[in-house]
């Protein structure tokens, strides 16, 4: 059998996300992938035209903007940071998409509140990789998992 | 004989020695069990025995149980209601007697009250879809579950059985002796669930625009239960991840449906002149001739036609299946049919597809030759398929398989157009399906325990044959050049492996109890496969053990253990480090270089050796004759003038050694090596995998070098090796083609690699 989720094809609903801090160019690099037919029938229901994530339809880019500020929060001390978005790439049936988060100043952790496809899809499961020279933490967010205090480094 | 001189036995005791007191702890340890990584699985495996040998073959007193059944089937489309009548002959070829039998009821899964609706924790959300929250608290759960209406003997007599959930325990006048026969009746009737909304593997779609229905119905009818040697029976509840264990036998079913629907089923159709029109039979005699394009059956334009009849008259179709675990079948008016001969080895075999209107353009164009890529990619790793036929039914979302049919999803947008995702989906999830009659339909593994065994195998071959695909039909595929595979390349599984490893299980868990059942039991085994195949056994040994553990179990059922030792016995590739490791165990691939020192041969003994000799109150004399002199370049007593001259300019000692006693040796100084290296390998990992390097030189030429998954056995976490060379070494990379799924390459390289993120990539390449 071919387990399948959403209204596409793939078995299983997850994302990964890496997070390298950078502290000489002074930013959180985020790269984000996922599956593209979860991230279309997302974008598609909040929309009515019709959303066909592939490099020759029509750019997404000001929906997904709005998206990834909806389900994505990371803040020190109560002050939110705000995230860049670079672009995405598709490749096969993954997209990955490219965010930059600036951090000039070195803190000790961020509070991150991510909640990527939580609302459509109950069994969602996100796996976070914080990266920070050979520091490395995962964290696992999910339907009962969604804020994490992320620790910069093991100091 | 040679004997040593007193002064070399004191300095071995005293080489020794170092190394001892170097090792010595201050504290006593305590012993450890063998944590080997190469210790044989003799604690995980059981004791081969007369069903099951050492080897991995069946043994001598191998058996297994035969069912066959005769069914009466009629599909009431208007009340979508599914009735049945089945008598099943038992064949006990056990050498126990059974006093009851157990039967499988699946369909009570779909019971108001099954437990498996419960079987998982829900939480509840501060923000709800108003959708979710119907279909959570307001709507009345599906009234599914079969209504067993009779269990008799064939004299009409009523058994007395007790259902527990899925399974039902028929209890026997008297126990069936081993060698004994016993036949008897079901009858039954089940409400036929909406597959599409209930996302079962089971059931029908529902076309609003029409008003008509496609159904594909499977684990309809209640089916006996495996029973072996291996798990007694095995009735182990459906609880809906874990699929089916089932005996194979013979078929005769006659199926009644409205009469103008199209019937595919598992099993050769035994009266097509009676059901089909004549023009539809004369079209079906054609394809059976005909290996170079699809017949089309029923047209398009024909099943439109019908799409408003919903005729009350009704057809019987009679299917015959020898020596198959299962049957199903796929029935609407709105279908459309095509099929065409594959030849695949001494026999005929017909590639079929069965799809309504929404399916195409796509299916007329890849379906049925996808069929027919697997049927001739799968039979020549394995064995030649022994069906008949195979078909491919067109059902929305689903992708399952049954002997001979399967369902598969892809499906064009309303306006006709397709992305290549869906056309590669569905191209895959054919292959994929189809594939699935070797494992586990005729390779017959018990799903319900092993998951992985027909779905990481399958998922294997898929991947074989998808590759074949893309070469063979170009077109198909432009503009890439290969088949965009979604698994089976090393670098796909590192996102799961590097996971955390909270949320991960070994592949050898029971498919209930894993937490991501499509790496776990699908992407990890095929990929550990294809690296077995590609890196640790290479493609020939691989191959023949491969074919030869398919063709030893096939119309059997072997376990995970049949399978490993089959690959050893076939191969004489000792792989318990690889199952346990990749199949037993969690860990990852983690391999890298470490420190990389450059030694030179020196005329002069260093400060090293004079310390040496200081602290055990000698002096060069007390050497014994033709010691050779080693300075690393980090060194203090290290001299650039001593990375001039050869060795053999170097060292009087070797000259004079090879004076001596090797004067045949060539002495020019090409055939002596000029640089050494002592390269550390660190293996953060806890999986042990060949060591793959490739060295450059300042020369610009590059060598590959494997060394053997043994090189771990003593020291798992660091190993040196030296490398003697008349090329100054420049880089070094381990696993260069990325053949081993190493989830982190940052230390993969020396010097170390500043390579560019892709992060860093994409930045750069936005912004030119």
């Amino acid at each position: 059998m071919i387990l399948f989720t959403s209204f596409d094809i793939h078995e299983v609903y997850i994302s990964s996300l890496q997070m390298e801090w950078k502290q000489q160019s002074g930013e959180i690099q985020l790269t984000l992938q996922l599956f593209t037919d979860d991230l279309e029938t997302v974008l598609q229901s909040r929309t009515d035209s019709r959303i066909q994530l592939d490099p020759d339809h029509q750019s997404v880019d000001s929906l997904l903007v709005l998206y990834l500020n909806e389900v994505l929060a990371l803040s020190y001390f109560n002050n939110p940071i705000p995230i860049s978005y670079l672009g995405k790439k598709y490749q096969d049936d993954l997209s990955r998409i490219f965010i930059s988060v600036p951090l000039p100043e070195a803190v000790e952790k961020v509070d991150m509140e991510y909640q990527l496809f939580l609302k459509q899809f109950p069994s969602q499961q996100n796996v976070v990789h914080f990266k920070n020279g050979s520091y490395l933490k995962s964290y696992l967010f999910d339907g009962q998992n969604r804020r994490y205090s992320i620790l910069l480094s093991d100091q | 004989m040679r004997t040593l001189t007193y002064l070399q036995t004191s300095l071995l005791t005293f080489f020794s020695f170092i190394l001892w007191s170097q090792d010595t702890p201050t504290e006593r340890e305590g012993g450890h069990l063998n944590n080997n990584k190469f210790k044989q699985l003799y604690e995980e495996f059981s004791t081969p025995n007369r069903y099951r040998t050492a080897s991995g073959a069946p043994g001598d007193s191998y058996y297994q149980q035969q069912v066959d059944y005769v069914m009466d089937l009629e599909l009431d489309d208007r009340n979508t209601k599914l009735y049945g009548e089945e008598t099943i002959t038992y064949s006990n070829n056990s050498p126990d007697a059974l006093p009851y039998l157990w039967v499988q009821l699946d369909q009570n899964i779909r019971q108001k009250e099954a437990p498996a609706l419960e079987k998982n924790g829900t939480g509840f959300q501060p923000l709800t879809r108003a959708s979710t929250f119907v279909k959570n608290y307001m709507d009345e759960p599906f009234d599914g579950g079969f209504h067993i209406e009779s269990v008799k003997t064939t004299n009409g007599k009523p058994l007395s059985y007790v259902i527990n959930q899925t399974m039902m325990r028929v209890d026997l006048p008297s126990p069936i002796p081993p060698g004994g026969q016993y036949s008897f009746s079901i009858k039954w009737w089940y409400k036929i669930n909406n597959h599409v909304t209930n996302r079962a593997r089971s059931g029908y779609e529902y076309f609003p625009e029409d008003g008509n229905r496609a159904y594909v119905i499977a684990q309809f009818f209640p089916r006996m239960a495996v029973y072996n040697d291996v798990e007694g029976w095995q009735n182990y509840q459906f609880w809906g991840n874990g699929e089916f264990a089932l005996n194979f036998g013979n078929y005769e079913v006659n199926l009644t449906v409205p009469s103008d629907h199209v019937v595919e089923a598992t099993g050769q159709l035994q009266n097509p002149k009676e059901v089909l029109s004549r023009e539809e039979f004369k079209r079906y005699k054609t394809a059976q001739n005909t290996f170079d394009t699809p017949i089309i059956i029923v047209s398009e334009d024909e099943a439109i036609a019908k799409e408003t009849q919903f005729s009350d008259k009704k057809k019987t179709w009679r299917f015959v299946a020898d020596n198959v675990r299962d049957f199903a079948f796929a029935s609407s008016r709105k279908f459309i049919w095509d099929m065409m001969a594959v030849q695949v080895g001494p026999r005929k075999v017909m590639a079929v597809s069965l799809y309504p209107k929404e399916g195409n353009p796509l299916w007329e164009d890849y379906s049925t030759v996808a069929v027919a890529q697997t049927l001739d990619t799968y039979s020549r790793y394995t064995f030649n398929y022994p069906y008949p036929k195979a078909v491919s039914v067109h059902a929305r979302n689903q992708g399952m398989e049954y002997p001979m049919i399967c369902w598969n999803y892809g499906r064009p947008e309303e306006d006709g157009t397709y992305s290549d995702r869906t056309k590669f989906g569905m191209i895959s999830v054919i292959i994929h399906e189809v594939g699935h009659n070797y494992f586990p339909m005729i390779v017959n593994s018990d799903e319900r325990q092993w998951g992985w065994m027909d779905e990481g195998l399958d998922t294997f071959m898929q991947y074989l044959t998808e590759q074949e695909f893309g070469a063979n039909f170009p077109e198909a595929i432009r503009p890439l050049e290969n088949y965009p595979s979604r698994r089976g390349e090393p670098s796909k599984i590192i996102p799961y492996m590097s996971g955390d490893q909270s949320i991960i299980s070994p592949i050898m868990s029971n498919a209930e109890n894993v937490f991501q059942l499509g790496p776990n039991a699908y992407a990890k085994p095929a990929t550990a496969l294809n690296i077995l195949r590609e890196t640790v056994m290479g493609e020939e040994l691989f191959d023949y053990a491969f074919k030869t553990y398919a063709q030893r179990w096939m119309f059997k059922h072997p376990t995970p253990e049949d399978f490993f030792r089959t690959m050893e016995d076939a191969s004489a590739v000792d792989l318990d480090w690889f199952w346990r490791g990749w199949f037993y165990s969690t860990d990852y691939v983690d391999i890298g270089v470490g420190e990389v020192k450059k030694y030179h041969v020196s005329s002069e003994p260093g400060k090293e050796v004079y310390d040496l000799l200081e602290q055990y109150n000698m002096t060069l004399e007390d050497l014994p004759e033709h010691m050779m002199y080693m300075v690393a370049e980090n060194s203090d007593s290290f001299d650039p003038s001593m990375a001039e001259g050869s060795p053999l300019e170097n060292s009087k000692s070797l000259r004079d050694y090879i004076a001596e006693n090797n004067p045949e040796v060539d002495r020019s100084d090409a055939k002596a090596p000029k640089y050494f290296y002592e390269i550390e390998f660190e293996k953060p990992g806890g999986l042990v995998m060949p060591l793959i390097v490739e060295y450059s030189y300042a020369d610009g030429s590059k060598e590959r070098m494997t060394y053997p998954v043994q090189i771990w056995r003593k020291n798992d976490a660091v190993v040196r090796k030296v490398l003697a060379t008349n090329k100054e070494l420049i880089g070094i990379e381990v696993d260069p083609d990325a053949e081993t799924a190493d989830i982190d390459t940052s230390n993969n390289s020396w010097p170390q690699d500043t390579v560019e993120s892709e992060f860093d990539r994409f930045k750069s390449e936005i912004k030119g």
